[in-house]
């Protein structure tokens, strides 16, 4: 009978963990990431937030393929709550511009964004010209996010102001997309040569591929211009797109797949990583001055953050809405049917054009 | 930049991380990556003492990897997918009256590989980014196709069955999003839930865990006392072990290879190691493989943890998570502050003491409690199943729900209860069902990178390549008419 009370004691104390480790998450503020259960940008942020607004934060992965459907689920089941935020990236962006989906990210409240580039590395043992000149390909990873990237190495290799036919046949003679491989798959195919671009966000760039042998930056896109709508260096000093572009070309690249290229690119850059919550959330006060004053220059949160992050800006409540409106501005007709004729052709993307996405 | 505390001072949070771990390693189908995950609420009273979480993170990873090994012994259930494989041997020995002897051969197993290979990792790091640059498409490829290859050829007494099930665990492993263009779905019936796939918990707890709990139940299981006390079974594992030594460093060698090239994952490795180990019968072996003998225990524990330590090489080298544990690893110590692959941590002497020294005393630690707990483990041999079933059920459902916590979780849970209980009457080989599901996406993957980079003849061009692929063809031609191994487990 002892030995019974034991099992059963043991039962209880397992149950206790269990019940202790469900109070310990309930938090204040729950995001729903659609991304991945460990989301490193998410958690860093909220670790130095919290610290400045004394609520905690819980995140709450919702899985679906591409990420689209916890981006969805949160649309239409928790957008109205008042403790509810969501994490988006430049993938949902892209799927809001492009794909029939059932968020619309005009709806909601931007708590915070960080203006983001995409890093492309390249391999010192490639010759690149051969590639441009059709003499060999270009072996990479097809993934969601990379098409962008895709679109500038076309424009490097090809040249401007082509026919959007005459880029398509350039781009099929010039690269070999490898399909279904993963995030670390990927790395170590292109740190062993099998592939040569890898493509990442900065992160990935500063604290891993930097040690990786035979391989080296390429170029970073550059980021969201506030002021102007355009491309702009990128804050941390790595040679950007229009850079290698200009080297090559001797001008800056142009014309209606450059266009095309800008954006995209900037939907998906500027929107990479974003917080959302509900319109009237009366919250949102709290929220925003609170992240305002976590991302002071000079203060701790804002140098941990940097640390992990990168410098790049970061837009806070209404900046974030100044320049989302000044990207849906740019989203003209033409440029959009030639993004979405682009992503068919070139890679086989099925898309949907929204004629509300196009500016009035 | 925070210093390390003298390691005296970890003592507390290395016994708590070993009592934490092992008492997930000791829930059916829960094991580490569970642990891990339920960290995080915590996860911010580490923030003081990055170093803590190191411990922390080596301590749970070592006791939770050895506590899986108990619900595959005693209850034949695997753990959180660390010692499925053990089941085949050590629950039939459990049942002739010796969960001790299979425990503890296990244990010697596993702890000796543990420091032998954790050691041997430690020195080999160095070397390890040439090591890795060897293992390139191909050879992943061909790795996955030889371990499905001595799984299917592992003797069986349903062997057409075997291959149903697996081939139906393939294709379900195949639900959701097409890896070919990530906008087409497949097998989802116009659920949305299934566009992410079914997930390995629930199809574990479903396929292996519940039905063999409603079983036990059922039948009101009664495991027969032993002539041998605790204490000499104990013995009895050390000496098996000692005279199957090499079969546990073989298992070691199997798990460290698997575990150093990112992305395998760890399921490979175990099965690997009992094919390695159940392709040599032996005159002396006192039963046949499947039948409780001990060999098989001994073999796949030598691979249990020496995987475990394996794949924290890449991750700390290149920031690769080497397996799905290693993802949340990475994400918990990147909460502390340290980015593994990192410069900074790559350069940090203190990263690696904290890590050899937590693993090594949680290896030594979890031995004596795992020694200890051999009795009340074997006690729960003879309390009735009608006492404690429907506890494990909860717990079984509670992991399976920490995907997202929705009813859906729930369903599929059911789902693949209602298939496990169909397979096990219909006696088809579930263990091969769950196997083919685990590797369907690496098969389906790598196979379809390897004929987009390559072409066949590469096959035979690249040392390691060739090498393997006589493996496989040597694997095939054993199975089907030399090898004598007829596993009854179905």
């Amino acid at each position: 009978m002892n030995k019974l009370k034991s099992i059963l004691a043991i039962c209880t104390l397992t149950f206790s963990l269990f019940a202790t480790t469900s109070i310990a998450t309930a938090a204040d503020f729950t995001i729903t990431v659609p991304h991945k259960p460990t989301n490193i940008w998410t958690e860093t942020l909220t670790r130095e937030w919290k610290t400045i607004i004394k609520k905690s934060f819980a995140l709450k992965y919702h899985p679906g393929a591409r990420h689209i459907p916890g981006v969805n689920m949160w649309h239409n089941e928790l957008q109205g709550k008042d403790d509810s935020l969501l994490f988006t990236h430049g993938g949902n962006a892209m799927s809001h511009l492009l794909e029939p989906v059932d968020y619309d990210l005009r709806k909601y409240a931007p708590i915070g964004a960080q203006n983001l580039a995409i890093i492309v590395m390249k391999r010192t043992d490639v010759d690149y010209d051969a590639i441009a000149d059709g003499k060999s390909k270009l072996i990479t990873s097809y993934n969601p996010g990379v098409e962008p990237d895709l679109m500038a190495l076309t424009l490097l290799f090809c040249g401007d102001n082509k026919s959007f036919d005459e880029y398509l046949k350039c781009y099929k003679d010039r690269f070999v997309l490898v399909r279904a491989m993963k995030g670390s798959e990927r790395t170590l195919a292109f740190a062993r040569g099998e592939l040569n671009m890898l493509r990442g966000n900065p992160t990935n760039y500063a604290k891993n591929w930097i040690n990786l042998e035979n391989v080296e930056l390429w170029f970073s896109h550059g980021v969201f211009d506030m002021d102007t709508g355009k491309i702009k260096e990128d804050p941390n000093g790595y040679t950007t797109f229009n850079d290698v572009y200009k080297e090559k070309h001797g001008a800056l690249p142009s014309g209606r797949f450059y266009n095309a290229y800008a954006l995209i690119k900037n939907y998906r850059d500027l929107l990479q990583k974003v917080i959302w919550t509900g319109k009237g959330n009366p919250n949102i006060d709290e929220l925003t001055t609170t992240l305002s004053t976590t991302l002071v220059k000079g203060t701790e949160t804002r140098t941990n953050i940097e640390a992990r992050m990168g410098k790049y800006d970061w837009l806070v409540g209404d900046e974030v809405i100044v320049a989302f409106t000044k990207l849906q501005e740019q989203t003209d007709k033409q440029t959009l049917k030639d993004v979405i004729w682009w992503y068919e052709n070139a890679y086989g993307f099925k898309t949907k054009f929204k004629a509300d996405m196009v500016a009035k | 930049m925070i210093e390390m505390q003298p390691l005296t001072n970890y003592i507390p949070i290395l016994l708590i991380a070993v009592g934490y771990g092992f008492i997930f390693g000791l829930i059916p189908v829960a094991g580490v990556k569970l642990g891990l995950i339920a960290l995080y609420p915590w996860a911010d009273l580490f923030l003081n003492d990055p170093y803590s979480m190191v411990i922390m993170i080596a301590g749970v990873f070592v006791s939770a990897s050895i506590g899986d090994m108990f619900a595959s012994v005693c209850m034949n259930i695997p753990g959180g997918g660390g010692s499925t494989a053990t089941m085949l041997d050590g629950f039939p020995m459990s049942k002739r009256g010796e969960a001790t002897r299979a425990l503890s051969a296990g244990l010697f197993g596993a702890v000796s590989q543990s420091v032998l290979w954790g050691g041997i990792c430690i020195l080999a790091l160095p070397f390890y980014a040439k090591f890795v640059m060897h293992f390139g498409i191909p050879e992943m490829f061909l790795l996955v196709c030889l371990a499905m290859v001595a799984i299917c050829f592992t003797g069986n007494n349903y062997p057409i069955r075997g291959m149903l099930a697996c081939g139906l665990g393939v294709l379900m492993g195949m639900t959701g999003e097409n890896p070919m263009d990530f906008q087409d779905y497949r097998f989802t019936f116009g659920w949305e839930y299934l566009k992410q796939g079914y997930q390995i918990v629930p199809v574990m707890a479903g396929i292996l865990a519940v039905p063999e709990i409603l079983e036990h139940i059922r039948t009101k299981v009664t495991i027969p006392p032993s002539v041998h006390n605790n204490w000499q079974q104990i013995k009895m594992g050390f000496k098996d072990w000692w005279r199957y030594k090499w079969d546990s460093v073989q298992g070691g060698l199997i798990g460290t290879v698997i575990g150093a090239i990112p992305g395998l994952g760890g399921s490979i490795s175990e099965w690997l190691a009992y094919a390695g180990v159940s392709a040599r019968p032996r005159d002396d072996d006192e039963y046949p493989f499947g039948q409780g003998n001990v060999r098989g225990v001994i073999g796949v524990e030598g691979a249990n943890l020496a995987q475990k330590a394996a794949v924290f090489v890449p991750t700390i080298l290149f920031g690769i998570p080497g397996a799905a544990g290693q993802v949340v690893v990475m994400s918990l110590l990147a909460y502390v502050g340290m980015d593994l692959g990192s410069t900074a941590v790559l350069n940090d002497p203190d990263f690696f003491t904290a890590l050899s020294w937590g693993w090594f005393c949680a290896t030594f630690i979890t031995f004596f409690i795992a020694i200890f707990f051999f009795r009340w483990a074997t006690l729960l041999l003879r309390v009735p199943f009608a006492f404690w079933g429907p506890a494990l059920i909860l717990l079984v459902t509670w992991a399976s729900m920490q995907h997202t916590g929705t009813l859906d979780d729930l369903w599929v849970l059911l789902i693949f209860v209602f298939l496990g209980l169909c397979m096990k009457h219909g006696k088809f080989n579930r263990i091969a069902f769950v196997i083919g599901f685990i590797l369907s996406a690496k098969v389906e993957e790598l196979g379809s990178i390897y004929f987009q980079l390559y072409g066949f003849t590469d096959l035979f061009a690249r040392p390691i390549s060739f090498a393997l692929v006589v493996m496989i063809v040597g694997a095939v031609v054993y199975g089907v008419w030399f090898n004598k191994t007829k596993i009854q487990y179905t």
